[in-house]
């Protein structure tokens, strides 16, 4: 809403400059965000709780307020003569809820041409194109009162009745943007006998409008209810001052002060003959202005300070409320301001915003000294955050939502998949079930931009999941389990996901690399299971983790210079057992401990996990195995180089005990797997 | 003997008053008191010498290594040969450090740490609540109309999952529903933030994202007043960005608090003189903020004749570009690592 400076000072008699109106109306409520036209006009943001600031009338009474002065009131003295206006046209209400008051008034005999230079100047000023005198009137009185006014050429209009009617299904109109608009049941219309000549309270019709050479003027001032103009304007995708001021509440009882206005200005500005009296129906008045009890001590308990009733009593009048009492009053809300005050702390924000809010005193909350609990999740999730990042990953955020071709890495089915009914563009219509497609982007994303041997990314965010449902609303089927983690009805979870590429490491070496990550950060080993092309890290049978390994150039429009890995950790899984994982200390060995290297060329059928079965179980006195090294180099078979660890808990062991033990074990192991060694 | 010890230190002398870089001071530092050097050879000479004259030409050698040895110092320590030259242990200390490998937190992260952890030692619990929400937690509880135009298609982004009473799900449009949820298990006192993600539908631009973090905070208590609000946000906002900045408070509207606020502050650019970058004004907009309006703590089951609470809401990734100066809210969810790795 733009204030131009004059125009305000022809209401309220002050000196100060644009600079200082405009602090001291963005201190209180109406931010100024700008000062333009040599500083002239104030362009001010007005919040959509104060339709009364949208004219140049309410924002005086602000500045009225903030200077303690009185505001001036505008003398309307409309010059009537000939016949009434009602023996010209009628005027009928169909629906009284969409409209509760509608006033005209008849202006014979204008004559149509170009406003003054001071008014069209004015309208300039506030962002309005300036037409002709008629229509020019009408939008410097809705400007300067707020209320929107409509003016019709009544030479055009079919009979003289003037209908307020729900429109017909699929009725056209040809609106003053010369746009054809096709209307519904749901929309308030202006119609005459045949055809509307206006949708109510938005725009009027190309066809009844005022055009240089009309004569004859029916001007329109009315109350159209706020839900059914925003419907419609939003439905027409058509807004205008109009129905912005409609949309957000208009003052009842500036209807006849408006007509009234209007009409003395197109008589002095278009002369002609105002005929006598308003013709009007209904007279209803929507919003009923209340009166509220105050109480001063809710007034001193909500903004800290201990302001007198009497200062209460002088804000509240200087806004233009009525008060009585003393300790609690009684306060009468005028008819400007019943679209937002209604409950006492309404009223003690007025109080709060003439005080000026940085004028109080500021104080901390006197309360008990609480030590918060962290949620668990929260407390992982920030712990994996910084872990990962000390180890060399990156952090990623990216959309929860993704596109078809994301959906289908995702390795969940279209019906899993909650999506939005209005995406952006139809871009990213699907939530995602998986951080995994987004890290397959973001590693291909970043390859293309770095030439870099290594990458190593994560992400934590929330993941979304519909459990599949058949026809009668169960589970299309009883055996099917919900997907991997989730429950059976399907909601959000948190999971992280974390991305490799290396160039110079095997598949093998990926994968074994991400699962290193979730063990140290778990702390215990994790057992390991294959199912189908992804790699299981379970815990007591639960799925922590799983590893997908998608050798170069086999996801389509992605490209890596070799094999990318993604893991995805289960954090809700995760979180469960780090409340369990409670850790004893067991007692550092009394006697010597001796530990002894093995070199093992393993043959490839042999899987590492029976090894180590074996090994660890094959004496008492091995309390210990531990993998340092894998070398694949070898043609056929695996290389490794296991630590054993010996130890006895009641006397010291001899070297030679111990290479008795590992003699024999390699006889066993040579026996039993084919093993050789190093 | 001695005439010779005596014409080698002079030569030395002239030598080293000569050398200007360190290639030509160790290369003298060889040819006098090297394994090789003329003195040397002498020194080991010294049993060819007479008895009686050794420990004359012995103590005359050891001197005039001294002299020379000494000289070659402090050169080495003047400016000239510090500056340019390599060290005189042999190695380059001012090449850079091979750093360890380790990754990035994302700035969003960083700053909705901070601001946790700012939060957290004044005795705030964290709580979080669910990205997809009924609109009855996002719009209904909150005092917000039926009719609001926040509710628009425009502006929240609905979802093909209905609840219980038919109605779609949104992706929440602020962490504010996170305060009812938090209040169906607890009661008065409360201290909370409520941290997370949060969704608009919005065409995307250097200023707008659908997708971007917010942090809530709730207060209630007995006698929560509203200079108790402006106090714990100033005391934020320096803690954040230092005792320097100072805030501004303006009377503002929202549907859940009242009265209501918004808290701006001093420009870090301009320090509040005016400069392009908050628009000359001196001020930039923070945080929205308010006393909990009444009926939102009915919503509650707080009675608000006998308590009273503030709210308020921050936008993390508006803070963070504040912060650090980055003009591209899309640069956060970009995945970019020449974005990431610069913090």
């Amino acid at each position: 809403m733009n204030l131009p400076i004059s125009w305000l000072k022809q209401f309220v008699n002050i000196k100060a400059g644009a600079q200082e109106i405009a602090r001291k109306l963005t201190l209180s409520g109406s931010e100024a965000e700008k000062i333009v036209d040599n500083t002239q006009v104030l362009e001010l943001d007005i919040t959509p709780n104060r339709p009364d600031c949208f004219s140049i009338r309410g924002l005086a009474r602000e500045v009225a307020a903030l200077y303690g002065k009185k505001i001036k009131q505008i003398e309307v003295d409309v010059k009537e003569s000939g016949t009434p206006a009602s023996s010209a046209i009628s005027v009928k209400i169909e629906d009284k809820r969409l409209c509760p008051k509608y006033c005209a008034r008849v202006i014979q005999g204008v004559t149509v041409g170009e406003s003054p230079l001071w008014l069209r100047n004015r309208l300039i000023q506030v962002n309005i194109r300036p037409i002709n005198n008629i229509v020019d009137v009408t939008n410097y009185v809705m400007m300067e009162l707020g209320h929107p006014l409509h003016a019709f050429d009544a030479n055009l209009l079919n009979g003289d009745a003037i209908i307020v009617r729900k429109a017909k299904d699929k009725e056209k109109i040809l609106a003053l943007d010369e746009e054809k608009y096709s209307l519904d049941p749901s929309m308030l219309i202006i119609a005459d006998s045949k055809k509307p000549v206006a949708i109510a309270g938005i725009m009027g019709s190309a066809e009844s409008g005022v055009v240089d050479g009309t004569q004859n003027v029916i001007l329109e001032a009315a109350v159209f209810d706020q839900v059914s103009i925003r419907k419609t304007s939003k439905a027409l995708n058509l807004r205008s001052e109009s129905s912005s001021r409609f949309e957000k509440g208009v003052d009842f009882e500036v209807v006849e002060e408006a007509i009234d206005r209007a009409a003395a200005m197109i008589f002095e500005l278009a002369g002609g003959t105002v005929l006598r009296g308003i013709v009007s129906a209904g007279s209803g008045s929507a919003v009923r202005t209340e009166s509220i009890k105050l109480h001063m001590r809710d007034v001193h308990r909500i903004l800290g300070v201990n302001v007198s009733s009497a200062k209460v009593k002088s804000i509240l009048l200087s806004l233009g409320f009525e008060v009585r009492g003393k300790d609690a009053l009684l306060v009468r809300v005028p008819s400007w301001r019943a679209h937002d005050v209604k409950l006492s702390e309404d009223l003690i924000e007025e109080i709060g915003r003439m005080l000026d809010y940085n004028t109080l005193p500021k104080t901390l909350p006197f309360v008990e000294l609480i030590s918060p609990r962290m949620e668990p999740l929260h407390k992982l999730r920030r712990d994996l955050r910084h872990y990962l990042t000390g180890t060399g990953y990156s952090e990623i955020l990216t959309y929860s939502f993704y596109n078809e071709q994301l959906l289908d890495l995702s390795g969940m089915a279209k019906s899993n998949h909650i999506s939005l009914i209005n995406p952006v563009n139809d871009e990213y219509p699907y939530l995602r079930t998986s951080l995994l497609p987004w890290m397959l982007d973001k590693l291909s994303q970043n390859s293309a931009l770095l030439s870099r041997d290594v990458f190593q990314l994560f992400e934590i965010g929330k993941v979304f999941y519909r459990a599949e449902r058949g026809n009668q609303g169960r589970l299309a089927s009883n055996k099917e389990e919900p997907a991997r983690g989730w429950p059976a009805s399907g909601r959000e979870k948190w999971q992280t996901s974390i991305g490799l590429i290396d160039v110079n490491a095997t598949d093998e070496q990926l994968y074994r690399r991400l699962r290193g990550v979730v063990e140290a950060f778990v702390g215990i080993e994790l057992s390991a299971e294959k199912q189908g092309k992804e790699y299981n890290l379970l815990l007591l049978k639960r799925e922590i983790a799983r590893i997908k390994i998608y050798p170069k150039a086999t996801i389509q429009g992605m490209r890596f210079r070799s094999s990318a890995a993604v893991m995805l950790i289960n954090l809700e899984e995760l979180v469960k057992i780090q409340k369990k994982e409670k850790r004893t200390y067991t007692p550092i060995p009394y006697y010597p401990v001796i530990e002894r290297d093995l070199g093992v060329i393993v043959p490839n059928m042999v899987q590492y996990i029976e090894l180590k079965k074996a090994i660890t179980s094959y004496n008492p006195l091995i309390k210990k195995l531990q993998l340092f090294d894998v070398y694949h180099g070898l043609g056929k078979g695996v290389s490794i180089a296991l630590r054993l660890t010996f130890f006895s808990t009641d006397r010291t062991l001899e070297s030679k005990e111990v290479d008795c033990i590992i003699e024999k074990l390699r006889a066993s192991l040579e026996k039993k797997y084919k093993v050789t060694f190093r | 003997m001695k005439s010779k010890l005596e014409k080698i230190h002079k030569e030395a002398l002239k030598a080293l008053k000569d050398a200007k870089d360190s290639d030509t001071l160790e290369k003298l530092e060889r040819q006098f008191l090297g394994r090789k050097a003329e003195l040397a050879r002498i020194a080991k000479d010294i049993k060819n010498i007479a008895k009686e004259q050794r420990p004359v030409i012995g103590k005359l050698i050891n001197d005039v290594k001294r002299d020379i040895s000494a000289i070659i110092q402090e050169k080495k320590q003047g400016k000239e040969f510090l500056a340019k030259g390599r060290p005189p242990s042999g190695w380059d200390y001012t090449l850079p450090a091979i750093a360890p490998n380790v990754g990035h937190l994302h700035p969003i992260t960083q700053f909705l740490e901070t601001i946790e952890d700012i939060f957290i030692k004044m005795g705030y619990e964290v709580v979080e609540g669910p990205e997809l929400e009924s609109q009855k937690y996002n719009f209904d509880l909150l005092n917000v109309p039926e009719d609001h135009p926040s509710r628009d298609i425009q502006d929240t982004f609905y979802v093909d999952k209905k609840d219980a009473r038919n109605n779609s799900y949104v992706l929440r449009t602020h962490t504010s529903p996170v305060q009812i949820r938090a209040m169906k298990t607890r009661k008065p006192p409360v201290r909370l933030i409520a941290p997370g993600r949060v969704y608009r539908n919005e065409r995307t631009d250097a200023g707008h994202e659908t997708n971007f973090y917010q942090c809530e905070g709730l207060v209630i208590d007995r006698n929560i007043r509203i200079t108790d609000l402006i106090g714990t946000l100033e005391l934020f906002i320096k803690r954040l960005y230092g005792d320097n900045v100072n805030i501004r408070v303006r009377p503002h509207f929202y549907p859940f608090t009242e009265p209501s606020i918004d808290i701006d502050m001093s420009c870090l650019l301009c320090a509040g003189e005016g400069c392009p970058f908050c628009k000359r004004s001196g001020w930039i907009e923070t945080l929205g903020a308010g006393m909990v309006h009444p009926n939102v703590l009915k919503n509650m089951k707080v009675d608000p004749k006998e308590y009273s609470g503030f709210a308020f809401g921050l936008g993390i990734d508006r803070f963070m570009m504040l912060y650090y100066q980055v003009n591209d809210i899309r640069l956060s969810y970009s995945g970019d690592l020449r974005f990431i790795e610069q913090f």
